[in-house]
């Protein structure tokens, strides 16, 4: 018996010198920690349905092409249908077109993304188009590269080689920014919250600002930089972004602002008599030419 | 009778070194070695069963994987980012990152005890990387049941999408490294790709040090002060030898894929 008690004591304490040579303690496992990934939603806005209402005009809206437009012809089809519905008429501007002829018959000139440098001939004729009461509208984005400040300079306006961001508030993407911050004009008339997808800042006379969260990727900085210039006494538009034209990513006030820019390349006839204001839908299932009179209103009172 | 007392004390003791080989003996780290991004199945597997290896063989006592990945396919990261946490929550695991933990390489190493980086080791990158899908126009030639059965979903909602996996992404880095954090989720937003001592200091990683150093320190939280390590990969004769080279190598399927990955700019 005693040996036997010997020999476990022996094997104990063998085994536990063992134990005690190779552990010092025991793994404590921190908690497990699982995020609460069913509360991650897609924050994404659709567009939503405004009403259009308008004084009608007569005249013609050039759309340059002549430039190698970076975008697509299809993507302005509200903006045009708005216009449209304002009663005038768009035409194209082709590669070796008469700028000088079709510009005397046009009251808005629109130039997107252009790839080719405007000449100091063709941005004099632009010029002397303004200065005789034209209007123009300038949108660029970074995504596409282009020339546009060939001509954008001529009219106190610079696109910066950059694209903001925001990485607190944003339509479902870091670049695609909200705008709150407005001048009052015309073309931020009605205007609370609009989105713009992928712009870059651009230099002028702002109307529509960031808030002070966004960031500049050239600069690395936040702050608030303007996006939409309003030069030459009203004349010249300059956008910092395209896309927010087209279906789907006319969300928001996005409507809105299409129509305010339709204004603005469509303003109503100077002749007095009789003007009638319409009014019509403006979503993604109205694409008609239909409109519907509210009232009758003569220029003279 | 001194002879037998000897021959009792010698039998005994080799008896009590055999009991503990039996029932307990030589703990080990266990050592896993992901050099690769995370793109295919096979790669995945691999990684889960070294994991799962490391989990269940009762020698293990302790895990270091040894980090060098520029990430890869999210669904497959997200599944061994859970695998790591469930051996984390029976044996301490910890990382050390060799030249890179980028992306998907970082958002395993998160789930991690503890993080060893080199100074000039990189790490972060945190967010997801895909391809818009092309809008798709209906032909005669081919019948669809719905507008996004080709495209999954429109452009705008994939964008927004992503946006959402890249939360997750986020969550799951602030819950694990929790206090040590000291950056916020704003800035973890931007992708940026930090150095080992800036790891450090920002409290994504958690010291410069070496994979001896993980080995060591792995053993101390498993609570052991002498072991032998376990090179798994070789335990599982599994090697691996992709290489990611660019977004072109990624898979192409007609509905995107999101990555969590990092892609060196093109010259």
């Amino acid at each position: 018996m005693r040996k036997v008690k010997f020999v476990v004591l022996v094997i104990t304490i063998v085994f536990l010198a063992q134990l005690l040579f190779f552990y010092r303690g025991v793994y404590l496992p921190p908690p497990t920690n699982m995020p609460d990934f069913l509360s991650i939603t897609t924050n994404s806005s659709t567009p939503i349905e405004i009403n259009d209402s308008f004084i009608s005009g007569n005249g013609t809206v050039l759309v340059d092409l002549s430039h190698e437009n970076n975008f697509n012809v299809g993507d302005l089809n509200i903006l045009l249908s708005r216009i449209i519905a304002r009663g005038y008429h768009i035409e194209y501007l082709h590669s070796g077109s008469n700028l000088t002829d079709h510009l005397s018959d046009s009251t808005s000139f629109v130039v997107i993304s252009p790839t080719s440098s405007f000449l100091e001939a063709d941005v004099n004729l632009v010029r002397e188009f303004i200065d005789g009461g034209g209007r123009l509208l300038l949108l660029s984005e970074p995504i596409n590269k282009n020339k546009i400040n060939s001509l954008a300079v001529e009219f106190g306006t610079l696109f910066w080689n950059d694209y903001l961001y925001n990485l607190k508030e944003n339509d479902g993407n870091f670049r695609y920014i909200y705008l709150t911050e407005f001048v009052e004009n015309n073309i931020t008339n009605g205007l609370r919250k609009i989105v713009f997808y992928t712009s870059s800042s651009v230099f002028g006379n702002g109307i529509i600002f960031t808030d002070n969260n966004t960031y500049s990727s050239s600069s690395g900085e936040k702050g608030r930089y303007s996006v939409v210039v309003m030069n030459e006494d009203s004349r010249v538009l300059a956008i910092g972004d395209v896309t927010f034209l087209a279906e789907p990513y006319n969300v928001m006030d996005n409507n809105r602002l299409i129509c305010n820019i339709a204004d603005f390349l469509a303003p109503p006839d100077a002749t007095p008599e009789p003007a009638e204001i319409y009014s019509t839908t403006v979503n993604s299932t109205n694409k008609t030419l239909t409109n519907d009179t509210i009232f009758n209103a003569s220029m003279q009172e | 009778m001194g002879d037998s007392r000897l021959v009792l004390v010698i039998v005994s003791v080799v008896i009590g070194i055999v009991l503990f080989n039996v029932l307990i003996g030589t703990p080990k780290v266990g050592i896993i070695t992901l050099d690769t991004p995370i793109l295919s199945e096979k790669t995945k597997y691999d990684i889960i069963d070294m994991l799962r290896y490391a989990r269940e063989d009762p020698s293990i006592k302790a895990v270091v994987i040894n980090m060098n990945s520029p990430g890869g396919e999210a669904t497959k990261v997200e599944e061994i980012y859970l695998e790591v946490l469930k051996l984390r929550a029976k044996k301490p695991v910890v990382v050390s990152v060799d030249s890179k933990a980028l992306s998907g390489g970082y958002y395993i190493a998160s789930a991690a005890n503890f993080i060893y980086v080199k100074p000039s080791s990189e790490i972060g990158n945190i967010g997801v990387i895909s391809i818009m899908p092309e809008p798709w126009k209906p032909d005669n030639e081919q019948i669809t049941t719905g507008p996004f059965k080709v495209s999954g979903t429109s452009r705008k909602k994939y964008a927004a999408q992503a946006d959402a996996i890249k939360q997750g992404f986020i969550m799951a880095v602030m819950f694990q490294r929790g206090d040590k954090l000291q950056v916020d989720s704003e800035r973890l937003s931007c992708a940026e790709i930090f150095l080992g001592t800036e790891g450090v200091r920002y409290g994504i990683a958690d010291a410069v040090g070496t994979g001896s150093d993980a080995t060591l320190k792995a053993a101390k939280v498993a609570g052991i002060a002498h072991y032998d390590t376990l090179d798994v990969n070789e335990a599982m004769n599994i090697t691996f030898g992709g290489r990611f080279h660019g977004i072109a190598d990624l898979n192409e399927t007609i509905v995107p894929t999101n990555y969590y990955i990092y892609q060196e700019l093109e010259e």
